[in-house]
């Protein structure tokens, strides 16, 4: 095994995911962005994304993406992370019409603030896998 | 419908390390539940089991091992699981199979020990990692490989200190006082009193939660006979009610995904169906046993069960109103913070605990005159609650 964390990761996506959850990671790929899912009946935006809609329960649904920008909310460091090392801040931000998102900040923590203004990046992971990350926005 | 009441309770000390075989654990503590209640092991009709160990090796068939194991006989047979609520899920489990007359006397066995981890093996070790993280957290935050909440519960307490102007001296308030309470009691995992300055002094883990701020990695069980009061010989009057039962379960798993993260809906109407259920008001409670799991959680749930205001906890643990002599004791055994944390078995020693409080025997300190007593557990970041009113 070449890379175990690779392959484990992988295998756990196939075992423990979602068909919207599938969709998301190849949307994250090609797109550079993350996207969440959206009720074409009610209009609530789910994140993470799924195939039917929590709010109404209508099965129908369509991706969009997050916004651009959100606001850091919260955050903490993650001493244990087996894959975010570094970074090792992680975050809670808030998107307009999603909601709260978690997910790794860049940067040291000691320079970051609540409220400040954050955009989304997509890191590689390797092995053809990515993830969001948020970076702090000079204002 | 039968009134099923607590006849007899059980509970071994909380120490880290598993020191005994499970199914011994589990029949010491069931040993002692049923001579507690007087009521001997053939009159068992019902065995309501958490898992052997919550996020341990996985013991098939647990429930079914354990009654060969006991020697019971049962019509009602069941392991429950959801996180921190594992145990009272098996306790409402019994008191429904007791309450619909198909059960007369229930034994509920909680237990709990921590992973053996081996991190020898490279590659068994990572997989460990990835799947739980992915099963826990679910495909898409899974990623992150969290393990145990400590960042998001870390976030809250941030979060609560910016919204609420709370210092780090404030919130180590909380372990202060659950130090002096577990000071005192023969269950506790961390007995050694501690100030203010020892906790900012111990390691952080996850910014701004320290070592002594957070549940230690525990090993227990405790047991709790239901029972319908017709089978009950003349120890009636150690019987303890359930005089209310509150449960809410928010459909978000860490983290409320529309906030806030420092006060929990679950929490609020958990409290209110397991108060308007007995007829009593917060007010009445003169002691709890609350599922606190880091310091400033601690705090929060104060505050979101109503027994302070809002932002006011640290002041209202430092004048001293919520420990013996205050306005209500809260987590007399130290709570999750001192007592330990076995999560799957923490509710239950909550419950003997509360139970052994309100027959004016408890083992650690005594709550002056208590009538009425009140238990919460949750499971996620909050996200879920049930909320117990229990009376003598």
């Amino acid at each position: 095994m070449s890379n175990p964390l690779e392959e484990f990761t992988q295998q756990a996506v196939k075992v423990f995911g979602n068909s919207a959850s599938k969709d998301f990671y190849a949307k994250l790929g090609t797109d550079g962005h993350p996207s969440a899912t959206r009720c074409t009946g009610c209009a609530k935006v789910s994140y993470p994304p799924r195939e039917h809609c929590p709010a109404c329960f209508g099965g129908e649904v369509e991706w969009v993406k997050l916004p651009e920008h959100g606001t850091l909310y919260a955050f903490t460091t993650n001493k244990r992370g087996l894959r975010f090392t570094a970074p090792s801040v992680i975050g809670v931000v808030e998107f307009d019409d999603v909601g709260l998102v978690i997910g790794p900040v860049e940067g040291d923590r000691h320079e970051l603030k609540i409220g400040q203004k954050v955009g989304v990046k997509v890191l590689d992971l390797g092995g053809g896998m990515s993830y969001p990350q948020f970076t702090p926005i000079e204002e | 419908m039968i009134d099923p009441v607590l006849a007899g309770v059980g509970a071994i000390p909380v120490t880290r390390d598993l020191e005994s075989p499970l199914p011994d654990m589990a029949a010491t503590v069931a040993r002692e539940a049923l001579a507690d209640a007087g009521i001997s092991a053939d009159q068992v009709d019902g065995l309501f089991v958490t898992p052997a160990a919550l996020s341990g090796e996985p013991w098939m068939m647990w429930a079914a091992g354990l009654a060969e194991y006991l020697g019971v006989r049962t019509h009602g047979l069941m392991m429950t699981e959801n996180g921190g609520i594992t145990a009272l899920l098996a306790l409402r489990a019994a008191m429904d199979a007791v309450a619909m007359g198909r059960v007369k006397v229930a034994l509920v066995i909680a237990t709990d020990t921590r992973p053996l981890i081996d991190t020898s093996h490279f590659e068994s070790f990572v997989r460990n990692v990835t799947f739980t993280a992915m099963s826990l957290w679910g495909p898409v935050e899974g990623m992150l490989g969290l393990g145990a909440p400590v960042p998001v519960y870390a976030m809250s307490a941030q979060r609560y200190m910016h919204e609420y102007g709370a210092s780090e001296e404030d919130i180590a308030e909380a372990s202060v006082m659950l130090r002096e309470h577990s000071s005192r009691h023969p269950l506790a995992q961390f007995r050694d009193r501690c100030t203010v300055q020892d906790v900012l002094a111990s390691p952080s883990l996850s910014p701004p939660i320290r070592l002594m701020q957070a549940a230690g990695i525990s090993t227990g069980a405790a047991a709790v006979v239901v029972a319908a009061p017709e089978v009950l010989n003349g120890s009636a009057a150690d019987a303890i009610k359930v005089s209310g039962w509150g449960e809410h379960h928010d459909p978000s798993h860490f983290i409320p995904r529309e906030g806030p993260i420092t006060s929990f809906v679950s929490v609020h109407k958990a409290v209110a169906s397991a108060l308007e259920q007995s007829g009593r008001s917060i007010d009445d409670v003169d002691v709890a046993e609350v599922y606190g799991v880091f310091g400033a959680t601690e705090l929060m749930l104060y505050e979101d069960l109503g027994f302070c205001e809002k932002g006011k906890a640290s002041a209202f643990v430092k004048d001293g109103r919520s420990t013996f002599g205050g306005d209500v004791v809260i987590n007399p055994t130290g709570g999750r913070i001192s007592l330990g944390h076995p999560a799957g078995a923490t509710p239950m020693y909550q419950v003997v605990e509360i139970v052994r409080q309100l027959r004016g025997i408890a083992p650690g300190g005594q709550a002056e005159n208590a009538g009425v007593g009140l238990v919460h557990a949750e499971h996620g970041m909050l996200n879920g609650s049930i909320v117990m009113v229990m009376e003598n």
